[in-house]
């Protein structure tokens, strides 16, 4: 008894100062905006300036008449699900391609590495060179598909920015779902080929239960990443045209960085920080792990 | 597999087809920004734009040595190995503490770390920035590195969790019956056997502190800015220097790249790791 309350207590050190490190580094700015939520300050120096004015930040972040907040939430969730589901489709059709054995494959998933890995601040920069009219895009698209798209126009920039989205993290979701598809145990496939089973049937009952909880890890965590998401749309689009583009995220700085409204932004923050807790409860409940420990 | 027939093989071409399709789609704006980068103000403008070309070092001459590259990149690189080391110090011990531990509220410690990964840098900057201003560290590097914690240590903690779960603690007792600290025996015992484990882990920290765009673009001024929030030089006015801005996509994102690349093996590991149970 004694021997195991001493093991625990060794455990305890062990984890405690990095636990507390990642606390204080997460609730002193929480708690932050919480304090700014309730007051009107400026950006220099706010302790200096700061008037407490109670809830008139959070009356007005709700019933300003542009209702922008609420316009900013919807697009938040067309980028994320919109970007989401087509990277899911295309990841899982190009690895269950890669995994019929296609020459060439380990070089494929090796250099699909490269998107996933850039500056996202970098790519939206590019891209948005690449969008550009007359750029290697309109280029493409006129050449090929005898398309003439303005990227930038307002019916086109969320789809410009949701393909910018799907084209960097489409490959992540291709290596890890083949890394997964190769690590399946082989044992199924022969039991099922004795048994007659089509390829098909052995993609759908086999391969597909089989990679779930990869696919059910990479949704949530996507998900959340692009509710997350700024750097990326901040370079590409900047929220525009007009705020076509203005996400949550893109929002909480136009009102800190570019309005200088201070209170507003902090209740903005905590809003998103509100929805991305309640996304991500809802999904690890919806989405069941079938493996439960 | 199956002997090969000519039914099959007409069967799969298309199969093949399609795949190198989709990789040249891919991967087509990665090699395009490259090529850009080679290009003179003229070649870039030209419609349609040219494919075999005189390359030239221009644009990357003028990022060196008009833009600084050499200052903002030893920040970069100062940042994101500063970060990494340090969240690994830290979240190592946390990590095998979390794995190893039978306390009850083990699930929502664990839950609380995870949590502070999800935070959104753009909401919380607002508030390192006055942190950073009562501190005087503004524009400075110290403050990138300790704030970038907030987001690398969770992520650390996560991704060796999973590793330190199946990990015998038959080898850490032995040792500390040879009268060794369990922190003692860790660094002597876990560390070097899950040595593999840390390298994976290491590339997803080092590329997210690489990357981090928010904190470097909003709590610095010059002194301190990092390769990703150099974007806005290449702003002139409405213009953007395109040849410039290709040439330094292209070196920020150089090393990360190459780091990817040569730790394969890892980076493919680490995105299956805690999915699924080995």
């Amino acid at each position: 008894m004694n021997r195991v309350s001493g093991i625990e207590n060794e455990y305890r050190k062990l984890y405690l100062p990095g636990v507390v490190i990642v606390l204080l580094l997460c609730l002193v700015p929480i708690a932050l905006l919480l304090v700014m939520s309730f007051h009107r300050l400026s950006l220099g120096m706010p302790w200096l300036s700061a008037e407490f004015t109670g809830l008139t930040n959070w009356v007005w972040l709700f019933t300003n008449p542009n209702q922008a907040l609420f316009k900013a939430l919807g697009r938040t969730f067309l980028f994320s699900f919109g970007s989401v589901t087509f990277e899911f489709l295309f990841g899982l059709i190009i690895a269950s391609l890669l995994y019929r054995n296609i020459w060439g494959a380990n070089f494929i998933v090796t250099v699909f590495i490269i998107p996933t890995v850039l500056t996202p601040a970098m790519v939206g920069m590019v891209w948005r060179l690449y969008f550009t009219e007359n750029s290697i895009i309109d280029y493409l698209f006129n050449l090929l598909l005898h398309l003439d798209i303005n990227w930038m126009s307002l019916e086109f920039a969320m789809i410009s920015v949701i393909s910018v989205s799907v084209w960097q993290y489409t490959p992540f979701w291709v290596i890890t779902l083949y890394a997964g598809m190769k690590l399946l145990p082989r044992s199924p496939f022969e039991a099922a080929i004795v048994d007659g089973a089509s390829e098909w049937q052995r993609y759908r009952f086999i391969i597909i239960p089989g990679i779930f909880p990869i696919i059910r890890l990479l949704f949530i965590l996507r998900i959340i990443q692009n509710f997350i998401g700024f750097d990326m749309i901040y370079s590409l689009t900047g929220g525009g045209p007009g705020t076509i583009t203005e996400v949550l995220s893109i929002y909480i700085y136009r009102l800190n960085f570019f309005n200088k409204m201070v209170g507003p932004g902090a209740s903005s923050s905590l809003f998103l920080l509100m929805i991305i807790i309640m996304i991500s409860y809802f999904l690890f409940r919806v989405l069941p792990n079938e493996e439960k420990e | 597999m199956k002997p090969f027939t000519v039914s099959r093989a007409i069967r799969e071409v298309p199969l093949y087809l399609i795949t190198y399709l989709f990789f040249v789609i891919f991967m087509f704006p990665y090699f395009y920004m490259i090529l850009s980068s080679f290009k003179t103000p003229l070649q870039l403008m030209a419609y349609p734009p040219t494919w075999i070309f005189q390359p030239t070092l221009e644009n990357y001459i003028k990022v060196i040595f008009d833009k600084n590259f050499f200052l903002y990149a030893k920040n970069s690189a100062v940042v994101a190995v500063v970060n990494t080391v340090l969240a690994f110090v830290i979240a190592i011990p946390a990590a095998y503490g979390l794995a190893k531990t039978s306390s009850r509220h083990k699930g929502q410690i664990t839950y609380l770390v995870l949590f502070c990964q999800m935070i959104p840098p753009i909401a919380v900057v607002i508030s390192f920035f006055i942190i950073a201003q009562m501190l005087g560290l503004i524009d400075t590097l110290s403050s990138l590195i300790i704030f970038e914690l907030l987001w690398t240590i969770p992520l650390a903690v996560w991704l060796l969790r999973g590793y330190f779960i199946n990990f015998p603690t038959a080898l850490t007792e032995s040792a500390q019956v040879d009268g060794a600290s369990l922190f003692q025996a860790i660094l002597k015992i876990v560390v070097p056997m899950v040595a593999p484990a840390i390298l994976a882990t290491s590339i997803f920290v080092f590329i997210r502190a690489w990357n981090d765009f928010v904190l470097a673009f909003f709590i610095t001024v010059m002194k301190a800015r990092t390769l990703p929030t150099t974007i806005d030089f290449y702003l002139v006015y409405t213009q953007i220097e395109w040849g410039l801005m290709f040439a330094a996509a292209t070196l920020t994102t150089l090393p990360i790249v190459i780091f990817a690349i040569l730790n394969r093996r890892y980076f493919v590991r680490g995105g299956t790791m805690g999915a699924i149970k080995e």
